[in-house]
């Protein structure tokens, strides 16, 4: 019995170390503004002003920005909101 | 409360006033946004985020149809519950979405980007275009109120 715990806790921690991390994606749209995404990034995303323009920019320009990664539940948190404020979002497992 | 006055002409804003009350009633049901996962499987999973975002949209648009009807809207007039101004925020957005997709369609984003220049377009098109403008002259009120 002594030795039963400590596996399972070593097998919990393989299991964390496992679990790969999601990215949240925002895409380019003709509609919204641009000072929209800003503060858009800035009220989901926490992001200061200079980190949300950043991002918006590469929306702008590159088409698509990875605005967030790390686990998967609050990478569907941020998407949820992304997509609730009509921002075009998707999720995608980091290879 | 936030008010403002837009900086239009308000013979624009009384023009396309009823056309942008018309487009919003015309949108209908909520339109959901695509699930974000393009390759999910769990109907389930599925089901409750749109059913969620449906619910949240709705309140969204309810917000937007207190500022369209209200009386001083048509002359230029923005004035809503301070509470109330991201989900009217968020309304605009989705129906500059609509009109974009809809009555725009003949438009290229580039076009849309840059500016257009309304001789050469039909009248129609025109009234559409001054429509999508003021929605987001109101949209960078609302921000400039909001930051």
């Amino acid at each position: 019995m002594m030795i039963v715990e400590p596996v399972t806790k070593e097998k919990a921690k393989d299991e964390v170390r496992l679990d790969p991390p999601w990215r949240v994606i925002v895409l380019n749209d003709p509609v919204n503004l641009m000072n929209y995404v800003v503060m858009v990034f800035r009220k989901v995303l926490g992001f200061d002003e200079v980190k949300a323009t950043k991002h918006m920019m590469e929306v702008h320009e590159l088409g698509k920005s990875v605005v967030w990664s790390g686990n998967r539940e609050q990478a569907e948190g941020y998407a949820y909101q992304l997509q609730h404020w009509r921002l075009q979002t998707r999720l995608e497992m980091d290879d | 409360m936030i008010e403002f006055r837009l900086k239009i002409d308000s013979r624009i804003t009384r023009m396309v006033s009823p056309l942008i009350r018309n487009s919003f009633s015309t949108t209908g049901k909520v339109t959901c946004p695509e699930f974000p996962y393009p390759e999910e499987s769990d109907v389930e999973l599925v089901d409750s985020w749109q059913s969620g975002l449906r619910e949240e949209i709705a309140q969204d648009r309810l917000a937007l149809a207190r500022l369209l009807n209200d009386a001083r809207f048509p002359h230029g007039y923005v004035v809503i519950e301070e509470d109330q101004a991201e989900c009217v925020l968020r309304g605009l957005s989705e129906l500059r979405f609509f009109i974009r997709e809809h009555r725009l369609d003949s438009i290229s984003d580039d076009e849309l980007e840059n500016g257009l220049s309304l001789s050469g377009l039909s009248k129609d098109i025109q009234s559409f275009y001054l429509a999508y403008l003021v929605l987001a002259e109101i949209q960078e009120g609302l921000i400039r109120s909001l930051t």
